[in-house]
């Protein structure tokens, strides 16, 4: 039962890094109209700002240097390759953001090299222990971090100018444009706030248990999609389950695979994907999205 | 009208005379190009096999898969296990097949596989099949590593040479044509071709077939497909198992140009390196296949042997790293300047439908040329349904 | 079998809801065989959801739609096309690097059989599928005026003959009810006369019920036999182009929409 309550909290804490990762990729897609497949390289962007920063201006600078830029390439990114291509269908678009994806990785790889960066986060290794259930306070850290961080996107997204012009674009872009919404504007915030998101993640993610940054960071950021997809990819909220459901399955997968073991070695990591095939197996436009009468 | 068609016909003549030219240096090319060339040949052409195989699924019927590596790793296991020595000195075992057979099995159980998944796959819409395929290459890749009596698990395993009735494509038993010995590569240059010749054929006739225009239909106007009589899960269904079909047949060459396997030959890397072919090469077109293939395949192996020609290559960017920047802009390049020469991009990078409100103040595109009155009324009447 | 007659349509208490909004609410009428039957109303009456529900693009939350009998609402769009329903849009978008050839294939898709497998490896009898159909639809081409573009791009010819091509698909796929959604929007005088003579000679050459959308009144009171009235969503009229054209409650609905006058005089503006 210990084991289980601290593998759940653990999922639920790896699951909120997820969400943050498929909120952002969500309001991407309700924003641009595209998957984001360059989403991994944005979380490598971050981390490696504040692993090549840390050791001169201390963890905390190092941070404030990752978020902005981060924001700031999220949107470069946009403003040069997707802003383009807006007129274009939906999916040369997603296409483009992979090929922003490779160059991106190949970049970054360049920068990183071989071994495992450290970030300097200040907790290090330490766990916590509460009641018997024992965390990382990297993964206790992440888990209030996000979940603050979370609660404010969502009142954000509900509230500010931001998130109702966002909301109205995505329902009807024409309508939006005719009441003189600055869609670019509109755009440009979605990216730098997805930008923010997964930075924030980056830096829990390299954090203990993970022993640092490497590109198999990039990796981990995958593992997110399918967190969009099963909350249907066009919901908010849907993306927070999505990111947790996928936390837990694969913190309890990994945690039991010993009992798993005819399931094959190093089965967690593909948990969250097994995941996702069932999940649209039974519902193809996932557990949120709101699609109307159609059927063809 | 009669001078354009002659100018049509000209140019049509000297369009079959290169044809004609390009097939017969491809025939001799083995007389006098050496290993090197003849090697990256035979995986340019097992790599536009499976181009052919996605540009139908994504660039002709619109379903953007990263699933490709997944299919081609299947295509590649298959004929490894069934063709594969039964008591082999190291490694795991094989079935001992005929390696014709087991390439035709390539072929059926990677499309089986295909139709395996459709139900997922042939009901998602849009962008949800390009994310959900990665699932298929993460599954993949766990069960290439775990499956390691059928696959080798991490190691791999080796592939059996390709033979076909007792004719062997190695250096074993001797051949000499026109004084040039004929080994291995030599032989593997013309099965390439061969295969690759009849994939060609094949998808260009189901291009052109009422599949292939159901297909386009589903990419560009899904609703109107399905009221003009379209099944678009049927046909989302049809494409996914072509595509698949002929990444099996592109994963056993795959295997056999290498000699082995492993799970690292079919990372999720591997499927953008084919939609960079595709994307290349040209969207929804057995050309741009072939093209794009020859070029991705080509690039980082020619960058490779010929990368030290250029500055920077070498100290600062390793030739594999050259090889990304260059494909990864070429991408990107391909998709926002949208060159005339690439015909099919122009099909899937159309401007956005206008929806309802707007296309009804849209002014007449083209002016209003008056429409020709029906002719003779008589000349149209119900017909029995042609059988 | 025997070439295919036209088809009664019924549409019998049909209700569309998205959320709050009815688009259609209890929607009932009857299109004889062999009718122009048209159906008109401001915009936003239902008219455009009222053929998705026909084409089985929306399934009603109530009411039941029939083609001589047989019931369509449980049936997905692709099947009831496959009864004898074609449909033409009201947005010119079919596919622009297509040929003009190649469209009005794509009606042909459900009259021809051979498989996937057939038509890769060339097999002689998909070979002559294929050309059966390309005559059969060299035919329909030659009828609307098409024959000479059948190579073209489609994006290439103006817009008048795009939409000629989309309303000739639909009758590529030998329909038994044929629905035109306003297939005059957009056009001049003079093309809105020519496809108005195609309509009605398309209906006696190949015997179809014809169900029209069309905003041009002066078109609507030339070829309709029968006409049906919605307005936010609900059936105000239904009956004769004369009947309707006097009945009170559609003036009311068409009043203060600058089509009153349209409907009275029967003119196009």
């Amino acid at each position: 039962m210990i084991k289980f309550l601290s593998l759940l909290l653990a999922g639920l804490s790896l699951g909120s890094m997820y969400a943050l990762v498929a909120m952002g990729f969500v309001i991407i897609y309700k924003a641009s109209g595209v998957a984001n497949f360059a989403h991994g390289s944005l979380l490598l962007i971050g981390a490696t700002f504040v692993a090549f920063t840390h050791d001169t201006l201390g963890f905390g600078p190092a941070v404030l240097v990752a978020l902005l830029g981060t924001a700031a390439s999220a949107f470069l990114l946009q403003f040069l390759f997707i802003r383009p291509m807006r007129t274009a269908s939906p999916i040369p678009t997603t296409i483009v953001t992979i090929g922003m994806d490779i160059l991106l990785l190949v970049l970054l790889t360049g920068l990183l090299g071989e071994g495992l960066h450290e970030l300097g986060q200040p907790w290090a290794g330490d766990t916590v222990v509460i009641g018997d259930v024992g965390i990382t306070v990297n993964r206790l850290i992440g888990l209030i971090v996000a979940a603050l961080l979370i609660v404010g996107f969502l009142v954000l997204f509900k509230r500010s100018a931001w998130g109702i012009s966002m909301r109205a674009a995505a329902e009807d872009p024409e309508a939006a444009a005719l009441v003189g919404l600055r869609l670019g504007r509109v755009t440009a915030t979605t990216w730098i706030i997805a930008g923010v998101l997964a930075c924030v993640a980056a830096i829990f993610l390299t954090g203990a248990p993970t022993p640092g940054l490497s590109p198999a960071l990039w990796t981990v950021a995958l593992v997110a999609f399918p967190a969009a997809i099963i909350g249907g990819l066009t919901s908010v909220h849907g993306a927070l389950v999505g990111g947790l459901v996928i936390g837990v399955a694969e913190s309890l997968a990994t945690g039991y695979q010993q009992q798993l073991l005819f399931l094959g070695r190093g089965f967690g990591i593909v948990v969250p994907f097994v995941v996702l095939l069932v999940v649209l197996l039974v519902r193809p436009e996932g557990l949120f999205s709101a699609r109307g009468g159609r059927r063809v | 009208m009669s001078d354009r068609l002659q100018k049509w016909d000209s140019r049509l003549l000297v369009t079959r005379a290169l044809a004609v030219l390009g097939v017969l240096l491809l025939l001799v090319a083995p007389l006098y190009l050496e290993e090197f060339w003849l090697r990256l040949g035979f995986t340019a052409c097992g790599a536009a096999i499976g181009a052919l195989g996605l540009n139908i699924l994504t660039g002709a019927a619109g379903q953007l898969s990263l699933a490709h590596a997944f299919f081609l790793a299947v295509g590649a296991v298959t004929y490894s296990w069934l063709a594969g020595d039964p008591d082999p000195a190291i490694g795991p075992t094989g079935l001992g097949w005929p390696p014709v057979v087991a390439m035709a099995m390539a072929i059926v159980v990677t499309a089986a596989v295909g139709l395996l998944v459709s139900p997922i796959s042939s009901r998602l819409s849009g962008l949800y099949l390009g994310i959900a395929s990665l699932a298929l290459v993460f599954i993949g890749q766990h069960l290439l590593a775990t499956l390691s009596g059928i696959t080798g698990g991490f190691q791999g395993r080796s592939a059996p040479t390709f033979s076909v009735f007792g004719f062997e494509f190695s250096n074993q038993s001797e051949l000499l044509v026109l004084g040039v010995p004929f080994g291995r590569y030599e032989r593997l240059w013309y099965l390439g071709l061969l295969l690759l010749a009849v994939s060609a054929w094949a998808g260009r006739n189901l291009l052109k077939s009422r599949h292939g225009r159901a297909f386009r239909m589903i990419r560009d106007k899904e609703l109107a497909a399905a009221v003009s009589g379209i099944s678009v899960r049927r046909g989302k269904q049809n494409a996914f198992v072509v595509s698949s079909a002929l990444a099996g047949l592109s994963g056993a060459l795959f295997a056999i140009a290498i000699g082995s396997i492993a799970p690292v030959s079919f990372s999720l890397d591997v499927s953008i390196q084919y939609l960079v072919m595709i994307v290349i090469g040209g969207m929804g077109t057995v050309t741009g296949s072939i093209l794009g293939a020859a070029v991705v395949t080509a690039l980082p192996i020619l960058t490779q042997r010929y990368g030290g020609v250029f500055p920077l290559v070498g100290d600062v960017v390793s030739p594999a790293a050259a090889a990304r920047y260059l494909y990864g802009g070429a991408l990107i390049a391909v998709l926002m300047l949208q060159p005339r020469g690439l015909a099919a991009v122009a099909g899937l990078v159309r401007r956005r439908a206008p929806s309802n409100s707007a296309s009804e103040a849209r002014p007449i595109a083209g002016g209003r040329a008056p429409v020709d009155p029906p002719t003779d009324t008589d000349a149209l009447e119900r017909k029995a349904p042609i059988t | 079998m025997s070439p295919q007659t036209a088809a009664p349509l019924d549409i019998e208490g049909v209700t569309v809801a998205f959320g709050a909004v009815k688009a259609l609410d209890d929607v009932s009428f009857s299109v004889q065989s062999g009718h122009v039957h048209g159906v008109i109303g401001p915009n936003g009456a239902g008219k455009s959801s009222l053929f998705n529900v026909i084409s089985g693009v929306y399934r009603p939350s109530a009411g039941e739609v029939r083609l001589d009998g047989m019931a369509l609402t449980k049936l997905r769009p692709h099947e009831v096309a496959g009864l004898g329903i074609g449909r033409s849009f009201q947005n010119v978008d079919l596919a622009g690097e297509e040929s003009v050839l190649e469209s009005l294939l794509v009606g042909r898709h459900d009259l021809m059989r051979s498989g996937v497998t057939a038509v890769m490896l060339g097999l002689p009898r998909a070979r002559r599928e294929e050309r059966e159909h390309k005559a059969r639809v060299t035919e329909i081409a030659d009828f609307f005026g098409l024959a000479d573009h059948l190579d073209r791009p489609l994006h290439e010819l103006p817009y008048g003959q795009q939409k000629l091509v989309d309303v000739a698909r639909a009758v590529c796929m030998e329909p038994r009810l044929l629905m035109l959604d306003e297939p005059a929007a957009g056009l001049d005088e003079a093309e809105t006369d020519t496809i108005s003579e195609i309509i009605l000679d398309l209906r006696s050459a190949l015997d179809l019920t014809v169900l029209l959308i069309e905003h041009d009144m002066g078109m609507v009171m030339k070829i309709c036999d029968h006409l049906t009235v919605l307005d936010f969503g609900r059936r105000i009229s239904d009956g004769t182009p004369s009947a309707v054209q006097s009945d009170p409650a559609v003036a009311s609905a068409y009043l203060g929409t600058g089509e009153a006058a349209e409907i009275e005089t029967g003119t196009a503006p």
